[in-house]
């Protein structure tokens, strides 16, 4: 079976009200059917998978059947290639960020990139986040560097064609084998920004955003008053740095107290290689699931649905892609579940918050933990 | 928040000039009279003896211990602090020549003594750790400066001062300070007055002072460790698996020395599934006497994770997961050979391996490694023991008794009141 035949995932993505969970529910549990049996059919690793628990695309009835998918935990994306579709039909090979540890290993085809593509362009419409106007970029994300496959770079460099760019600086530079944060270079270029009447996008981690605020704030330079229609986009979570993060509240205020930049203007986005669809935050915060997935909170001990409103996994199912089986994936992070109908931004469907990382655990014990064992070696240049 | 300044305490409003006068402060006391062990001895003996066990069960119920473990902790305490294995201890540890000259020659002679003043940087990791590094700073003659850790209830600060209050001769050896460990400038501060700096934790947060701190003040590491046990095939390991079940439960793999690994001397799949379920039902049957309760969401999710990615990999025939109905107990196999941590909490790796992959596969860790339990038939055991030493274990014990010390044992192969010491000489 070729991903041009997969045509119930087409016409879910033709679908337009990206936010109608009601008008599209049929598409999508067509096209969630259609995908659990693509990859069963080319996917011999896959089979297995649902063979275990008995599990067919049969078995995909309603919507209450969706937490019933087996649910791949995302690190066996780290430790086996995945492909559903033959190497010569792959146009993206896209890994997980970060610098430690295996990476999981994702694969596009065609379709599937130029699909992803639709979305994203009809989310960011939807929010409003196309524009005409020259814009400046500052990417705090890791330069693009051949051999580098890092998803959010290609994700990061893609957002820039949201409004046309006059100038893209990137605060990760490539130094040999080694990235490094030039937030003397950044601060030089927002204040060139500043006195420039474009707009300005700010795209990247919320820790290094942080850091850069706070040291502008603590070097005792000026405020900036950047240009009032300026976003700040803000996703990736705050990974290695997750004893400064701070409060969504706290960063919004740093934000518009060093770069003038309001509140409503800083949109947090929720995406992981292993899922790829993306989740902006709307004018209140909050991440809406769009018509392409379903979010299901997965209790921490049984990984059952919890519903809304409990903490546990995060697990999304979607049919998105064809390049690899992550039509229902279960991610490291913990998340809950809220109703969104009562958001207030004119979408109504539910909304997830991560609450942080399963797995990072200040336990009271004095036995290696594995994280430990993951980041041995690293600690020449921890501080 | 509290801090105690040479025994006495101390608000936080009063915490700077505190600190003004540390230096001035210390450098006096050190030239006091060596402080005698005996009086060390007697006041933690009586601390002992008058302390509410009733009120400390309390405490450490209410930071989350379980009851049994409560009750497993104070008895440890008992035994290990009366005044025949305090004494047994400093004798054992730190001979009979303490503080007292050896002659050399005619016009030499040495003398081990304190290094003078010891900073610890306590980790909230074991509860009150942290008295029992000041005690042993004191027991060796030291002045103790302590950063308490973060995560502890208030438990060390409250025995210090009960101690302060029985035995007022060691207020200039004790000083308790309630800082963050974020609070570098302060950290710097005290490290000025310090001959060594303890450090208990993560290999994080030793990296982190190491960063720091100058290389003129010894820096005495007490980090995380990685301990294992090792079966190998044979009638024996019918008994000792319940040690193994008992050690896991005790300590919830929790400890230095608990089992992260079981190694199994096997190539054989069929004998490692075999085991691993005979282990996962000695656990079910074992942990019935040591109940715990339901755990944080962390925690969980720690143990949940590992074991969901285990069992998506046991339908490709790499891994297998042995669990107990209630999802409270798992066995893991990984058929790859590698001393892995495990989520603790009853949840463990079995792992098959050929003998002669054991040492490499160790050195691989050899920072780490402390406890072996070791389980085999008697006329392989010395062969055995000296591979895991020659590999950097330091502790070769029965499965059982994993988490089990004898009154001046070495602590990661180094005697902690030695460290806390040196040796001088002087030449005429």
């Amino acid at each position: 079976m070729k991903d041009k035949e997969l045509q119930a995932r087409e016409v879910l993505f033709k679908y337009k009200k990206i936010y109608d969970f009601i008008g599209s529910e049929q598409l999508f549990l067509n096209a969630v059917k259609e995908s659990v049996r693509y990859h069963q059919v080319n996917n011999p690793v896959y089979h297995k998978l649902l063979d275990s628990k008995g599990f067919t695309a049969e078995d995909v009835k309603d919507m209450k059947d969706l937490d019933k998918i087996p649910s791949v935990p995302v690190d066996f994306y780290k430790t086996h290639e995945l492909m559903s579709i033959s190497p010569d039909k792959i146009e993206v090979h896209a890994t997980s960020s970060g610098t430690l540890g295996q990476k999981s290993q994702v694969f596009l085809s065609k379709r599937d990139i130029e699909l992803g593509t639709k979305m994203m362009i009809k989310s960011m419409w939807h929010h409003r986040f196309i524009s005409l106007t020259p814009t400046n970029y500052l990417l705090l994300g890791y330069e693009p560097k051949k051999g580098n496959n890092m998803g959010n770079v290609k994700v990061l460099l893609g957002m820039t064609k949201l409004a046309p760019a006059k100038e893209i600086v990137f605060a990760i530079r490539a130094l040999g084998d080694d990235y490094q944060i030039d937030y003397f270079g950044i601060i030089k270029s927002l204040e060139r920004f500043s006195k420039q009447p474009f707009p300005v996008r700010i795209f990247g981690f919320p820790g290094y955003l942080y850091m850069l605020l706070s040291t502008m704030k603590s070097m005792d330079i000026p405020p900036l008053r950047l240009n009032k229609k300026s976003i700040i986009f803000t996703g990736g979570g705050w990974k290695k740095m997750s004893n400064l993060s701070v409060t969504k509240e706290k960063l919004h205020a740093l934000v518009e107290e060093m770069l003038g930049i309001p509140a409503i203007n800083c949109r947090d986005f929720y995406s992981a290689v292993e899922h790829s669809v993306a989740y902006p935050e709307c004018k209140y915060h909050h991440m809406h699931v769009p018509i392409w997935s379903r979010v299901i909170i997965r209790d921490i001990k049984t990984l059952e649905n919890v519903g809304f409103n409990q903490p546990g996994f995060l697990s999304f199912v979607s049919p998105l892609v064809s390049g690899v089986p992550i039509t229902a994936v279960t991610m490291g992070d913990l998340a809950i579940l809220k109703d969104g109908s009562t958001c207030g931004c004119g979408i109504t469907t539910p909304y997830f918050e991560i609450l942080g990382r399963a797995g990072t655990v200040q336990r009271k014990s004095c036995a290696v933990s594995a994280s430990e064992l993951m980041e041995r070696g690293q600690y020449g240049a921890f501080i | 928040m509290e801090h105690l300044f040479r025994g006495k305490e101390i608000q936080d409003h009063e915490l700077h000039h505190a600190l003004s006068l540390l230096k001035d402060t210390v450098n006096t006391d050190l030239l006091l009279e060596p402080l005698d062990s005996a009086v060390v001895v007697h006041a933690i003996v009586k601390l002992l003896d008058q302390m509410d066990y009733d009120y400390l069960k309390d405490q450490l119920l209410s930071i989350g211990v379980f009851d049994w473990k409560a009750d497993e902790l104070i008895t440890t305490i008992r035994t290990a602090m009366t005044k025949e294995a305090l004494e047994t201890k400093i004798s054992r540890e730190l001979g009979s020549d303490f503080n007292r000259w050896t002659v050399i020659d005619d016009v030499t002679k040495e003398r081990r003594q304190p290094l003078g003043v010891l900073m610890h940087i306590g980790a909230g990791n074991v509860i009150a750790l942290s008295v029992l590094s000041v005690l042993e700073g004191c027991l060796s003659g030291n002045i103790n400066v302590l950063k308490l850790p973060s995560y502890e209830g208030g438990i060390s600060l409250m025995l210090l001062k009960e101690l302060l209050r029985i035995e007022p001769r060691l207020a200039p050896y004790i000083y308790v300070f309630d800082i963050r460990s974020t609070d570098i400038e302060t950290l710097r501060t005290l490290s000025e007055v310090a001959d060594a700096i303890i450090v208990w934790g993560s290999d994080e947060a030793i990296a982190g002072i190491r960063q720091i701190i100058p290389p003129t003040i010894q820096l005495i590491e007490w980090g995380h460790r990685l301990s294992f046990a090792y079966f190998t095939l044979g009638n024996h390991y019918q008994n000792e698996l319940e040690g193994l079940a008992k050690e896991i439960c005790i300590s919830n793999q929790l400890n230095c020395s608990s089992p992260q690994t079981v190694f199994l001397e096997t190539t054989n799949i069929e004998t490692v599934k075999a085991f691993s379920k005979e282990l996962l039902d000695k656990l079910i049957y074992v942990a019935q006497d040591y109940a715990i309760d339901e755990l944080d969401i962390p925690v969980q999710g720690e143990i949940t994770w590992t074991k969901e990615n285990v069992r998506t990999e046991s339908v490709l025939g790499q891994r297998y997961l042995y669990e107990s109905d209630d999802q409270r107990i798992c066995v893991m196999v990984d058929l790859k050979p590698k001393l892995k941590s495990s989520p603790k909490y009853r949840n463990i790796w079995v792992v098959p391996i050929r003998r002669n992959e054991l040492l490499p596969l160790l050195r691989e860790h050899k920072g780490h490694l402390q406890t072996a339990g070791l389980e085999c038939d008697d006329g392989q055991r010395d062969a055995l023991t000296q591979l895991l030493f020659a590999a950097g274990v330091n502790r070769v014990t029965t499965c059982e008794q994993m988490s089990t010390t004898y009154v001046g044992e070495p602590h990661d192969g180094k005697s902690t009141l030695v460290q806390y010491t040196r040796k001088v000489s002087m030449r005429r």
